[in-house]
């Protein structure tokens, strides 16, 4: 291999001179944003989201900016596999000449790859991927979703808000639960409320029936949960409701049940509380061109939801980063550095990036389900402004 | 004490009827890998067609829910059939790994069909409101649907004693168990009972997938999930044991339950470590006669 690369260099160099000679700078004109999503497997809706979002971005705002085309590859990594992840980001970088790469549904895959993007440079923004410890893998990371203690506090707040007094708290038995779980006890106690109860349930639980028999035998008024939308969702949901939990407490989660899963769920659904950093149902000019394009573009019965949401502010965030090195050779790093500090109006709201920790300043949703016109809805029944993600220390203790 | 009781109500309640499920899904494979000795890794891809083909119905045809399952079980049932003496006679005189290969090949082949015709969602599958309400029993409210669940349980097994018990076919499909060079040297034709018991088989598991659905929900990687609780009721049953694997189906959900209620964050094990322990004390099956 190495061997091939040595004897193609001189062959490429002048191939490349000579190109040069013809267009000067020719090589400039595109930028090559790399992808890595989840096309296939169990996170495909994700990774859907990413195609919807970035498509929706190119259709409204086009394919050039600051004198460049901007040009997305997908990768697809088809599942939770962090090695994968990272031999497509090299393949990517290597091979395709990515000058950024972007998407990241999941952690786990952005941690394995914070190295590559330290030692080549490489400006990186995960869509999803909520864990604290990402951004910390390199200084060339920046996000487009959230700091996961952002809506888990919130949720929080929302509880306490509503009077809630004693909580019971249900996460999946993984890292992002973990973190739900420390983020929603720590701020419920802050703000005065009881936690009378938490369990991590195995991410393969399928009967919830036992789980929810023990939250039964509390005096709980409120319960968080914090688990992988689809089956576990679903059934956690099913079991609560079938106590009537659902309709005589407050639970609060997150991303369980957004707009496009509710078909999945029975009526049991009505009445649980999502708090989030995106709503559908927002009112403001950027969202609803979102969703009116997405629906011209992908049927009448296609949902935003939170992935292509973050996708299309994530669009914009590379758009900006490409606008601020206009006139000059790209220079990643320094894209990454101009945009520290932007705000703009996103899909989502009005949204930041704090410039001393790369989270993003934002709002965030307590959405409702409910039914209107015998169809289920989230409706938003409440909002925190300008929330900021906490600091390492108040994650740590 | 009365709290203690009240807890050992529920665990009987819903482990017992979370026990049945696991009997109506695995059921099927108990049999079919007694008889024709071939690992069916497949068998949950049946259990998931199952399901989906109902939902289909009922959402697709507007067919009621009750016939919607029974329409779906016996189409799988004769697809199970097609596949028997299209692809399964093929594998019975080669190595295991090819069987475990193909058949968990097959698999693979429906969780790829599942998310590319229905997408990777969980697949909506509503219960009629007959179902969706709740009973009082024992001083609690109980879900119908689990009632449902365990009434089919108890039908399956009334079915399978009448069936091997009091006919001849069962009678010609308990020696084809036992000894299947013998039962063919007396003039049984084994190779259709083969085919009919494979078709009762993996019609069970689509009566499982499509009945089980408010439990184990369907998606494209059902096939594959739901693999493993269904190979742990056959391992603790013994092959072709069908009796035993009333009572360990039973037992399992009962153990479940109670772990997950009494040590939420490792009952999920519990299982494993009875799986673990019935092989090893127990290798014929845990109600089995060991030779």
């Amino acid at each position: 291999m190495f061997e091939f690369r040595a004897r193609l260099k001189p062959l490429l160099s002048a191939a490349a001179l000579f190109a040069g000679l013809i267009a000067p700078a020719a090589a400039q004109e595109t930028i090559k944003v790399g992808i890595l999503s989840q096309d296939t497997g169990p996170f495909a809706l994700n990774g859907q989201g990413f195609h919807r979002g970035i498509e929706v971005y190119q259709a409204l705002h086009g394919d050039t900016i600051g004198g460049r085309k901007i040009e997305f590859v997908f990768r697809d990594i088809g599942g939770p596999n962090p090695a994968v992840g990272k031999r497509l980001a090299e393949e990517l970088i290597a091979k395709e000449k990515v000058h950024i790469l972007a998407g990241f549904a999941l952690s786990s895959e952005a941690l394995a790859v914070g190295k590559l993007v330290e030692e080549t440079k490489t400006p990186a923004i995960t869509f999803i991927a909520s864990s604290p410890a990402v951004l910390a893998g390199s200084q060339y990371f920046l996000k487009s979703g959230q700091h996961i203690a952002q809506s888990s506090s919130a949720g929080a707040v929302f509880a306490r808000k509503q009077n809630k007094e004693r909580c019971y708290i249900v996460v999946s038995d993984y890292q992002p639960g973990h973190d739900a779980q420390h983020a929603f006890r720590k701020t419920f106690e802050e703000k005065g409320g009881k936690i009378v109860g938490e369990v991590r349930v195995p991410l393969n639980t399928v009967d919830f029936a036992s789980i929810v028999e023990r939250i039964a035998a509390t005096d709980a008024d409120c319960i968080n949960i914090f688990v992988p939308p689809g089956a576990p969702a679903i059934g956690l949901l099913r079991a609560l409701a079938e106590r009537g939990l659902v309709e005589n407490t407050f639970v609060v989660g997150m991303g369980e049940a957004e707009d496009h899963v509710l078909p999945q769920y029975d009526d049991s659904v009505i009445g649980f509380n999502g708090a989030l950093y995106y709503a559908e149902a927002l009112d403001n000019p950027e969202n609803k061109a979102f969703v009116a394009k997405l629906q011209e573009l992908f049927g009448p019965d296609a949902l935003p939801e939170f992935a292509s949401a973050s996708a299309y502010d994530g669009a914009h965030l590379i758009y900006q980063m490409v606008k601020s090195q206009e006139g000059k050779d790209w220079d990643g790093p320094a894209a990454v550095e101009a945009v520290k500090g932007l705000s703009w109006n996103g899909v989502r709201g009005s949204v930041k990036i704090d410039p001393a920790t790369r989270e993003l300043v934002q709002n965030i949703y307590l959405r409702r389900v409910e039914k209107i016109d015998g169809k289920l809805k989230n409706v938003i029944v409440d909002q925190l402004e300008a929330v900021e993600a906490p600091s390492e220390e108040w994650m740590a203790h | 004490m009365e709290q203690l009781l009240g807890s050992l109500v529920f665990i009987v309640l819903y482990g017992g009827t979370y026990g049945a499920v696991l009997f109506i899904i695995s059921v099927g494979l108990v049999m079919t890998m007694g008889l024709m000795r071939v690992p069916n890794l497949a068998h949950g891809a049946f259990a998931a067609i199952g399901g989906y083909g109902a939902a289909l119905l009922m959402n697709g045809l507007g067919l009621n829910y009750y016939a919607a399952v029974a329409l779906a079980t016996m189409a799988v049932a004769a697809l199970g059939a097609l596949a028997e003496r299209t692809i399964y006679v093929r594998l019975y005189r080669i190595p295991e790994l090819d069987q475990i290969l193909l058949t968990v090949g097959i698999s693979f082949v429906v969780i790829g069909g599942l998310a590319l015709l229905f997408g990777p969602n969980v697949f909506a599958f509503r219960l009629p409101p007959s179902l969706s309400a709740s009973v009082d029993i024992l001083g609690r409210s109980f879900p119908v649907y689990r009632i449902f669940l365990l009434a089919v349980g108890v039908v399956i097994i009334a079915g399978f004693w009448l069936v091997f018990d009091r006919t001849n076919f069962g009678a010609k499909l308990r020696a084809a168990v036992d000894n299947r060079s013998m039962a063919q040297a007396t003039g049984i034709d084994v190779e259709r009972l083969v085919m009919l018991a494979f078709a009762a088989g993996t019609g069970l598991a689509a009566l499982g997938g499509a009945i089980g659905a408010g439990l184990f929900p369907l998606e494209p990687l059902y096939p594959i999930k739901y693999l493993t609780i269904i190979l742990i009721i056959v391992a603790i049953s013994g092959f072709g044991n069908i009796k035993s694997s009333i009572a360990v189906a039973i037992l399992v959900g009962i153990i479940e339950t109670a772990a997950r209620f009494w040590l939420p964050e490792v009952g999920g094990f519990t299982v494993y470590a009875l799986v673990i322990g019935a092989v090893a004390l127990r290798p014929a099956g845990l109600f089995a006669r060991q030779e």
